[in-house]
């Protein structure tokens, strides 16, 4: 494991927004000690953007079908699919990288997370975390010993820097604003640090 | 095992399953119907618990994500027909009240302006909410950074949210009302009724 100037291993967590292309991080990006992606990132042809060490990708379980097995996994499921059921993403998939699978446990912590990060009072009922926000909880989670570090995340006002339209004026359940909010308190707090 | 039901006003069951796996995909191979038809009027619509939907939904999910139409066997096909009726006749109505136009039964029968206009109002009071909301975080924090990355995110929202009424992409569409909104004014009301 490569250990930084203050000793601590580093974990970071690349978000898909076009801001990403602002900079070239290539190189810094590969240096960290893991490197997460999410869902269905692209590197090709941006490696001096984003670099290409790729150790963990964090995805949805419907989407696992279209991503690299061969990389270790986080898998978000479903927010309504039952722990015990497993029926759409296990079967037939090989998923043998798998390091943890989101769990109904998880849904509980993650939204006192949120409340505790931000706030008590926003109202969150039938939200639906979105997998980037999920992701940098779960990662503050599974590895508490690292100092976590964040790029790419600015929650949706611009679209994926491979793809500019993508969720550009869908509708759906993730609370991004707050999401966005609630991750600028957290770097505040010197609990995540933003890449630069 | 889990029972699931939907009855009327009157208590007449209209549709009963059983769930012997513990999770509410496997409705579709235990069902047993009472009647050769379902139809749901109106006002027992709303006798339906959301639980029961969130199966229906799950239901829906499994058969159309997982299986194609070749796939699928006479019963369930006929299965997802009804489901599908059922899921349709509640969604309209609850649609309908969000929009608030409940003097409509179902959605195909608004005028397409009627709606748009409902639609743009809507927005408008889920644009108020959202900036009180935020207005709120701004007055509880103390930290400057924090205070700047609200009013910025709150200055991008107002942003999407004008140029979504103002853009060509302004829905036109029964679907497209129900499936566009504001990027960043999600989560989106309607989404929370279709994937209840």
């Amino acid at each position: 494991m490569v250990i930084n100037d203050e000793n601590v291993p580093r974990v970071l967590i690349i978000g898909n927004s076009y801001e990403v292309l602002n900079k070239k991080l290539g190189e810094k990006i590969d240096k960290f000690d893991i490197v997460v992606r999410i869902g269905k990132y692209n590197i090709e042809g941006f490696e001096e953007y984003i670099g290409s060490k790729t150790d963990i990708i964090s995805t949805i379980y419907w989407k696992i079908r279209d991503i690299h097995r061969d990389k270790k996994i986080i898998l978000v499921n479903h927010y309504d699919l039952d722990d015990n059921t497993q029926m759409i993403p296990i079967n037939n998939l090989n998923l043998k990288n798998v390091i943890h699978t989101h769990t109904r446990n998880d849904d509980i912590e993650i939204t006192d997370f949120f409340k505790n990060n931000l706030s008590h009072s926003i109202n969150l009922c039938d939200n639906n975390f979105s997998l980037g926000f999920r992701t940098i909880f779960l990662v503050l989670k599974l590895f508490p010993d690292f100092k976590t570090y964040i790029h790419g995340f600015d929650f949706f006002k611009s679209g994926y820097y491979f793809n500019p339209d993508h969720n550009r004026n869908f509708g759906n359940k993730h609370p991004y604003i707050y999401e966005r909010i609630c991750v600028k308190k957290l770097v505040s707090k010197k609990k995540i640090y933003e890449l630069s | 095992m889990q029972f699931i039901e939907i009855s009327n006003e009157n208590g007449d069951i209209l549709y009963r399953g059983t769930n012997v796996r513990s999770d509410d995909t496997s409705y579709i191979f235990e069902d047993i119907l009472t009647d050769s038809e379902i139809v749901v009027p109106k006002e027992d619509v709303y006798c339906v618990s959301n639980l029961t939907y969130s199966g229906y939904q799950n239901t829906l999910k499994y058969l159309t994500l997982i299986k194609n139409d070749d796939q699928l066997t006479q019963g369930e096909k006929k299965h997802l027909f009804k489901l599908q009726r059922v899921y349709k006749q509640y969604t309209d109505l609850k649609c309908l009240k969000l929009l608030n136009l409940g003097k409509y039964t179902i959605l195909d029968d608004v005028p397409i302006k009627v709606l748009q206009k409902s639609l743009a109002r809507l927005i408008g009071v889920e644009l108020k909410k959202a900036t009180t909301t935020l207005d709120k975080l701004i007055s509880a924090e103390n930290d400057e950074t924090v205070i700047l990355e609200i009013n910025s995110t709150k200055s991008d929202l107002e942003n999407n949210v004008k140029d979504f009424l103002e853009a060509p992409c302004f829905p036109k569409t029964i679907e497209g009302i129900l499936q566009k909104w504001p990027t960043l004014l999600n989560p989106s009301p309607f989404q929370q009724i279709l994937t209840m």
